[in-house]
């Protein structure tokens, strides 16, 4: 009789998540905050489009499923603004 | 002297076809464009059109520094040329000089590179790996300080441009665990060596705006997401005699 195999540890995964969101051409930013909060997975950070803003919750979906995790993946990025400055020029 | 300041705008084929009409007009803010780094979302060729696309045909001089994004691809040299091609100035150690109507700015730009601070800086220390990591920003800072030092005395304002931060004031909001990976101290010991008068940088988007090198010179993290809009614009008044806006120019002769 084989036990299954153990899970990784979430920690790890997480690494890998990172890292994907960096190399992943439908992210490709480096910069993200990813951490387990209770059963979520949580991403933080800017990401400089709302496509690629768009596709963050699948990414990590998949890196986690490879990883053989399955939970709720909670994407609280931002999206800079692009507006032309309002403030005044600083003086130096 | 009015120069127009971003960094980590981070184009790639899918943005938003709206983000250069502020740049359109950045001439009637600004003398001069500053691009701090992270022009493109991997550094590609296909991307670097799209910032020519944009800053191709601004109106002022446009000078860039790449950031680590831009390096991704392992195509910064055709990066490189194209934005050159285009007519935008491309510092890797370099320095340039320009006249603009308001006297002349002397710019000295590198990429920089990560390394860390006073009290937490990484040393050439042990394995090979780690020595290579460590004498990359010792050379970045040595190429930054020689380009320092080609500026001539006839620059009425002297700004260092950047894509890793020289401080970690500006770091401030970035987790400090990955401070190291932001920037280094020696880009600022390089920059107390000379008579700077604005520091520019990128990269910490999680970062603040305003900081200073431990010599007092002013650093401007110019960050898209940390400035919250296309650019910013910074007014440094030439002083008579040619001496620099914080008055720590030596005049020669
Ligand atoms: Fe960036
Ligand atoms: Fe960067």
């Amino acid at each position: 009789m084989t036990s299954p195999t153990p899970p990784v540890p979430l920690a790890h995964v997480l690494l890998h998540v990172r890292d994907t969101l960096a190399t992943d051409g439908r992210v490709g930013e480096l910069g993200l905050e990813v951490v387990a909060e209770g059963d979520d997975v949580v991403v933080r950070g800017v990401i400089a489009t709302a496509a690629r803003q768009a596709e963050i919750v699948s990414v990590v979906a998949e890196v986690l499923a490879a990883h053989g995790w399955s939970c709720p993946v909670r994407d609280l990025t931002r999206t800079p603004a692009v507006a032309s400055p309002t403030t005044d020029p600083e003086q130096l | 002297m009015r120069i127009a300041a971003v960094g980590d705008i981070h184009l790639g084929a899918d943005s938003d076809s709206t983000i250069g009409r502020p740049w359109a007009h950045v001439a009637e803010d600004a003398d001069v464009v500053l691009l701090a780094g992270d022009l493109t979302k991997c550094g590609t060729p296909a991307e670097a059109r799209l910032v020519i696309e944009h800053f191709g045909n601004v109106s002022i001089p446009v000078i860039a520094v790449l950031g680590n994004h831009d390096h991704h691809a392992e195509r910064d040299d055709e990066v490189t040329h194209l934005l050159r091609l285009a007519g935008i100035q491309v510092l890797e150690g370099d320095a340039v000089e320009i006249d603009l109507p308001s006297g002349r700015l002397g710019v000295a730009g590198v990429k920089g590179f990560g390394g860390g601070f006073a009290g937490a800086n990484a040393t050439a220390f042990g394995e090979r790996e780690m020595k290579a990591f460590v004498h990359h920003t010792e050379l970045v800072a040595e190429r930054l300080a020689a380009a320092l030092g080609r500026l001539t005395d006839s620059c009425d304002v002297r700004v260092a441009l950047m894509h890793y931060s020289p401080t970690p004031d500006t770091l401030c909001g970035e987790r400090p665990e990955i401070h190291p990976f932001l920037g280094s101290q020696l880009l600022a010991e390089a920059v107390d060596a000379t008579q700077v008068d604005l520091v520019v940088h990128g990269h910490a988007h999680a970062g603040t705006e305003r900081g200073a090198t431990p010599g007092g010179i002013p650093v401007r993290n110019v960050a898209m997401p940390v400035i919250g809009c296309a650019y910013r614009v910074f007014d440094l008044a030439p002083a008579a005699g040619g001496l620099g806006t914080n008055g720590r120019r030596v005049e020669s002769g």
